[in-house]
């Protein structure tokens, strides 16, 4: 069954529900403790479990707000079986209903085992791209009532699982308040276009892909300027990668800054060189700000990005064709500023944050009501003439 | 004794599968009639017994007593497919003939039928006896085993081994339609086979905490009979329901506990290796399997494809046991305690040096 939110019958209340989240670790930022902030605004009880310290590179959210009402629980001390146990006694203590697998470590095997125990959880996989979560839930699916993706490219992924339950897609989007066009994006355009990477810095992002289109559109176009402004596990290296770049002097390392919105406020033009992707955050999020994308086509980003409107789909690895859309707007300014003005208004009528928690309360509320996804059984073979039962009843 | 006569479908059949236990049937027939509960009958097979059982069967004058004699001796699970045959209750309570039972066991088991009609096979705790009646030596032994919180609807709990006593059950009589009977070419371990079926086509257990069923255990007691039989028997429901039920559950360590188990139980030298290694590729490649006898064939004969994927699977065992775990855990806590005693001590004995020597301390 597959399902896309919004556009739905009258949706049931998410007050009054009760939901426990796995997550690995706690991010500040992070869109599932955005939503999952938003759904406890909206009178659903929200537990969080966490099964790693730190943040991993990033900065961390210490979910203050969810360990006064002691809705905060540290699993990292919970593997195994034991972990069973304890999310057990949760669900005991919290009277859950719906389990939120987001990226445990653990609830891939641990999970299979809770519904075995408790087959009237609703247990829900979250699933962002076709990572290493994505290959997990492929050898669990069956045991999940079903999955919640963000994108049209993940909703097809998933539904090729054997076995894999409901499918319910919400589309993400960000607050058009909070990201608005600023700084360049209100300026006039500037004759040395700025261009930038904004997010996570980890292998399925692609920044040292960044770097090296960088330096092979400066090649062609040394007028053009890159900075790179992000945190991750790949900081360190991406910091010296810059350093020791022959185009140095052109590529700027911008660091980690705590509103992304600041970082959108100093660019003209976003390059999100992923090579894995789901529905990136960023895309959406620079686009509110005024900032077209030039997007690679992977995963979710062609549901994001439509030519001309709000950037281009173009791969890093087309330094040339980046160089010519460079050089056009360059060269024609007034083109370059329509398309600031059509950026932000895909992203109004398109990227709405209201929407996505609208739609998110409503497939949280309704896998509620939906009947919980049977344990599954093994089918027979016809019973051999020796264990079959006749009645003779005297 | 009169013949049955009663034309209306009790509640409760009592299946007794009697085979020369003329001492001990009387006392568990006794048990039967002295239940709170009333509305029941009582279906006797007597598996062809040489010692005076029929007397002391017939010595009952109840009208809810149905004896069925088998003409010549078929074995337990022939018999109790028999008994469950000319049953026609509801539910079918199993009693073994050395077994008896507390009075107000079947009454508790409806109650708690009555309250959650989606089970289908209802257990109680159990107290052990030996021969004579009297607890038996190992009772809180065994007692402390058998009598848990068991999660009876979980694969782990049934993996290598059998937590609910066949005499401590209620079961629904339509379960037995729906899934079949007790496999008459099993002598170790049917029941298992049976409780292990009906949870891989999702019959829902329950296990009363309360030992209301008196389970004797004696040498003529057929379980531990034969080791290498038993593991055959155990194993053979494993690949045939549980190792399946693991798969279609996601239950991968589910899985991979059941090859340990299989490993643990077929290196002693009992099975062959190439049995060993068909054992575990049956367990890998999960061939259709429905009848014992199919399975025992398939171990006995040379298959290359299975014993490749035997073969495969043998780098993956074997993992530690929970016990084996907590021995390391406690060995490590008494290396590092030892480790700092010694390290106390030197340093105690090195401050009196220091001081008899003159030295200024460290």
């Amino acid at each position: 069954m597959i399902r896309k939110e919004g556009d739905l019958d009258p949706a049931p209340a998410v007050a009054g529900t009760r939901a426990l989240a796995l997550l690995p670790f706690l991010v500040d930022g992070a869109m599932p403790l955005v939503v999952l902030r938003e759904m406890r605004r909206r009178g659903m009880d929200v537990v969080i479990a966490f099964y790693l310290d730190g943040a991993r590179g990033l900065a961390p959210d210490p979910c203050e707000d969810f360990d006064r009402d002691g809705r905060l629980v540290d699993m990292t001390s919970w593997n195994g079986r034991s972990g069973v146990d304890r999310l057990d006694s949760l669900v005991d203590e919290h009277v859950t209903q719906l389990v939120l697998q987001i990226g445990s470590p653990s609830g891939y095997s641990q999970l299979p085992v809770l519904k075995e125990r408790r087959p009237d959880l609703r247990i829900i996989d979250w699933l962002f791209n076709s990572g290493p979560y994505f290959q997990s839930f492929t050898y669990s699916a069956r045991a999940f009532d079903g999955c919640l993706v963000e994108s049209a490219d993940m909703v097809r992924s998933v539904a090729g699982i054997p076995g894999v339950g409901g499918i319910r897609q919400v589309e993400s989007g960000v607050d058009l308040a909070d990201f608005v066009p600023k700084g360049r994006a209100v300026e006039e355009p500037s004759p040395d276009l700025v261009v930038g990477y904004v997010g996570r810095m980890s292998p399925e992002k692609n920044p040292f892909g960044f770097i090296e289109m960088a330096e092979r559109v400066l090649a062609r176009e040394p007028w053009v300027r890159f900075v790179i402004y992000g945190s991750g596990v790949q900081a360190d290296e991406v910091n010296g990668r810059v350093q020791a770049s022959p185009s140095r002097d052109s590529i700027v390392s911008g660091g980690f800054v705590d509103r992304p919105g600041d970082a959108f406020a100093e660019i003209d033009v976003l390059v999100v060189p992923s090579i894995m992707d789901g529905r990136p955050a960023t895309v959406m999020e620079a686009n509110a700000s005024g900032v077209p994308v030039l997007g690679a086509p992977v995963g979710g980003i062609p549901e994001l990005v439509s030519d001309g409107v709000n950037g281009y789909l173009v791969s890093p690895t087309e330094p040339d064709r980046i160089a010519e859309l460079l050089a056009h707007w360059r060269r024609d300014p007034e083109t370059f500023r329509q398309l600031r003005v059509s950026t932000r208004a895909l992203a109004e009528s398109r990227f709405d944050r209201d929407r996505m928690m609208d739609g998110y309360a409503t497939a949280f509320a309704q896998w509620i009501d939906t009947p919980p996804r049977p344990l599954a059984v093994v089918e027979e073979p016809p019973t051999p003439a020796s264990l079959i039962i006749r009645d003779r009843k005297s | 004794m009169p013949p049955m006569t009663s034309s209306t479908e009790p509640l409760v059949s009592f299946v007794i599968l009697s085979y020369n236990y003329e001492d001990q049937i009387r006392k568990t027939l006794r048990s039967v009639l002295d239940q709170t509960f009333t509305d029941f009958e009582v279906v006797i097979v007597d598996d062809a017994s040489g010692d005076g059982s029929l007397g002391s069967i017939r010595s009952f004058d109840d009208p809810r007593i149905r004896l069925t004699v088998n003409p010549r001796n078929l074995g337990g699970s022939a018999s109790f497919n028999r008994g469950v045959e000319a049953a026609r209750g509801t539910w079918i309570v199993n009693l073994d003939a050395d077994d008896w039972i507390a009075p107000e066991k079947v009454t508790k088991q409806l109650e708690v039928a009555e309250r959650d009609p989606s089970l289908s096979i209802i257990g109680t705790w159990v107290n052990v006896v030996d021969e004579s009646g009297q607890p038996h030596p190992q009772a809180g032994e065994i007692e402390s085993h058998l009598n848990r919180a068991h999660l009876l609807n979980s694969v782990e709990t049934w993996i290598g081994q059998n937590p609910l006593c066949r005499s401590s059950t209620m079961v629904r009589r339509s379960l037995y339609h729906e899934i079949g009977g007790s496999d008459p070419a099993m002598v170790r371990a049917p029941d298992y086979e049976l409780w292990t079926r009906a949870l891989s086509r999702g019959s829902r257990f329950h296990l009363l905490p309360e030992a209301l069923t008196y389970y004797r255990l004696h040498p003529r007691g057929v379980t531990h009979g034969n080791p290498v039989d038993t593991t055959l028997e155990l194993a053979y429901a494993t690949i045939r329901n549980l190792a399946p039920l693991a798969e279609a559950r996601a239950l991968h360590d589910d899985w991979a506990s059941m090859l340990d188990w299989l490993t643990r139980r077929t290196t002693d030298g009992a099975v062959s290796p190439p049995e060993t290694l068909r054992l575990r590729g049956m367990a890998v490649l999960l061939p259709v399997l429905s009848e014992y006898a199919a399975f025992r064939a398939k171990l006995a004969t040379p298959d290359p494809v299975l014993e490749r994927a035997g073969r495969y699977t043998l780098p993956t065992s074997l993992r530690p046991t929970h016990e084996e775990v907590e021995k390391l855990m406690s060995d490590i806590e008494g290396y590092t305690g030892a480790r700092d005693f010694w390290q106390a001590q030197a340093t105690a004995w090195e401050a009196q040096y220091r001081l008899l020597a003159g030295l200024e301390p460290e």
